[in-house]
């Protein structure tokens, strides 16, 4: 098939790169970790007596499964996910090999949108690692399996805002000339976006409930927008899923058409 | 046939002009040398060519056609074109058979035995695991050269190809080039540092300097140029002049002759001058080759750059 040819080759490409089955094994031990850690919190809080202790209003200090689930899966997914479209969309910036695409009468439209097909794929490989690892991650850590009904609404809510970050990852990794630079910039971006909506935290939710602080104050990030779908009732599903559909869909398009536009414009080495 | 054809390219960065208006033509057959100082302009224009960059203003035919940014490789096969931009760009964690089936992939064409069919053709081992990160430079070159021809190219734009290597790699390098243009057809553009390099193969040659295109010419005509100059000073340089022999290439010039001619033309001219009681108060032989050719052209350039007409 003529329109998937560059796919093809990138796909080759990827079952020969070492780095991102590294990454792999690294994710799953890191979410060992996590699960290991909570399940500490987990049994440190069971053994605390709480029976005369002051209420703190706004706090809700219960350790659900699917929160432990959610955490897991959003601490340490992002991050290896970013390393590896870096490394491997960034590859063709290092290694020259996007003149290769170019010279061969490749499309700079078909060349990014490739790319981008690629980069989803890698995104797809690490959300069902870390999908079920995070499902026997959690299990441990709340010790017991559960499967509520949250669970599959993570799991549904997490891919638009999966595709979302893919395309923000791909628009940095081709538009940087730097693999090194599309690493850095890629990770700083998911912590920078929690940092901001932290920041603003602080400001707004004094006295108030901190989920209802986030959604007036920066409704649009991901981190926020995960909070508030995981906090908000099953009741007031249509406008979650307007939320978590809508905002990253609007996301996608902006970067990919913007990629698409900045890339034909792109100077190549 | 003109396989390239520029007209009026220019590239800005800034305030500089990268490529100045350049008019170029490379016709069907040529190995044309592209040769022009570090930062000329010489891989701009291959840039600007194989749509790596986009040009502020011109354009360029390539086989007769008009090139439309973002659409260059005809379909048509005997239209095609590849290129090796400075250091060839090569999947350094992959092998040389893996590199070359990518290629096809990204090229769109059938692999079938290509790969060792084109490994072997560079001298190449296609049965070797060896990662591309482990290659010698020369290796390198010659991968990259045969990505280059896995869409069987009618004209090739190479930058540099003999660049870092050593003197056994560049023989090898001219030979494979030269194999490329007589045996199977592809016209060749080729931009070296090398010039005596160049000299031994190309066919035709355009001169670049601070973007702009100063001169292109045959290789006979940079033949012709090259060579052993006799300037002579004496006392009379009109009588000399007209005493010489017709077949003489002489011309004078602030009353000095300059005549073209190899050792044979010293003698002849000494007892000439002696016979018809001519002294010669100064007379030098001086070699020109490619390097002094397009030293005097690009000082000539400077000149009139610093006092124009």
């Amino acid at each position: 098939m003529k329109a998937f040819n560059l796919i093809k080759s990138d796909l080759g490409r990827l079952v020969r790169n070492k780095p991102m089955f590294i990454l792999i094994g690294v994710n799953i031990g890191y979410i060992f970790l996590m699960a290991l850690l909570m399940r500490f919190v987990v049994m440190l809080y069971s053994n605390i007596d709480l029976e005369g202790m002051p209420e703190m209003p706004g706090m809700d200090i219960d350790f659900p499964p699917e929160m432990i689930f959610s955490m897991v899966l959003l601490a340490s997914s992002s991050i290896f996910i970013a390393i590896t479209v870096s490394i491997f969309i960034g590859g063709d910036h290092t290694f020259n090999t996007i003149r290769n695409k170019i010279i061969s009468g490749n499309s700079r439209e078909k060349i990014y949108l490739s790319s981008l097909t690629v980069s989803l794929i890698i995104g797809s490989i690490f959300f069902v690692i870390n999908f079920v690892f995070s499902i026997l991650g959690a299990g441990f850590a709340a010790g017991g399996f559960y499967f509520p009904e949250y669970l599959l609404r993570t799991i549904l809510l997490f891919i638009p805002i999966y595709i979302a970050m893919i395309s923000i990852m791909t628009f940095i990794s081709l538009l940087l000339k730097s693999r090194a630079a599309g690493i850095g910039i890629n990770i700083a971006i998911i912590f920078i976006i929690d940092m901001i909506a932290s920041m603003i935290i602080m400001f707004v939710s004094t006295g108030s409930n901190a989920i209802e602080g986030i959604m007036m104050s920066t409704p649009h990030t991901f981190r926020n927008l995960l909070v508030a779908m995981s906090g908000s009732p099953l009741s007031d599903a249509g406008r979650t899923i307007g939320l978590g559909i809508g905002i990253p869909l609007i996301y996608f398009f902006a970067f990919t058409i913007g990629g698409v536009f900045l890339f034909r414009r792109k100077a190549i080495k | 046939m003109k396989i390239l054809e520029t007209f009026n390219l220019t590239k800005t960065y800034g305030i500089q002009n990268a490529v100045d208006n350049v008019n170029m033509t490379v016709n069907a057959g040529d190995i044309y040398g592209f040769v022009g100082l570090n930062g000329s302009g010489k891989t701009t224009l291959i840039r600007l060519i194989t749509q790596l960059v986009r040009p502020n203003s011109g354009s360029f035919n390539l086989f007769g056609e008009e090139v439309k940014q973002g659409f260059f490789q005809s379909p048509n096969s005997e239209k095609r074109i590849s290129s090796m931009v400075e250091t060839p760009s090569i999947y350094l964690n992959l092998n040389a058979v893996e590199n070359i089936r990518a290629q096809c992939k990204i090229a769109n064409v059938e692999i079938a035995d290509r790969p060792q069919k084109l490994l072997e053709f560079v001298g190449l081992d296609p049965n070797s695991k060896k990662k591309a990160n482990n290659f010698s430079l020369g290796m390198r070159q010659r991968l990259g050269i045969a990505m280059a021809l896995v869409v069987d190219p009618k004209f090739m734009l190479l930058d540099e190809p003999t660049n870092g290597l050593d003197p056994e790699g560049i023989i090898e390098i001219r030979n494979l080039l030269v194999h490329l243009n007589k045996e199977m057809g592809i016209t060749i553009l080729i931009s070296s540092h090398i010039l005596t390099e160049l000299l031994k193969f190309a066919t035709r040659y355009g001169f670049i300097h601070h973007g702009k295109l100063l001169k292109e010419v045959t290789a006979q005509e940079v033949f012709d140029s090259c060579g052993t100059t006799i300037t002579v000073e004496c006392s009379n340089p009109e009588l000399l002049l007209s005493k010489l022999p017709k077949d003489f290439p002489t011309q004078m010039n602030d009353g000095r002759i300059t005549v073209r001619g190899g050792d044979e033309a010293m003698p002849q001219i000494l007892q000439i001058a002696n016979k018809n009681n001519v002294l010669i108060t100064n007379i030098q032989k001086t070699e020109q080759g490619l390097e002094d050719y397009f030293i005097n052209l690009i000082k000539n350039e400077d000149i009139k750059q610093v006092f124009p007409a």
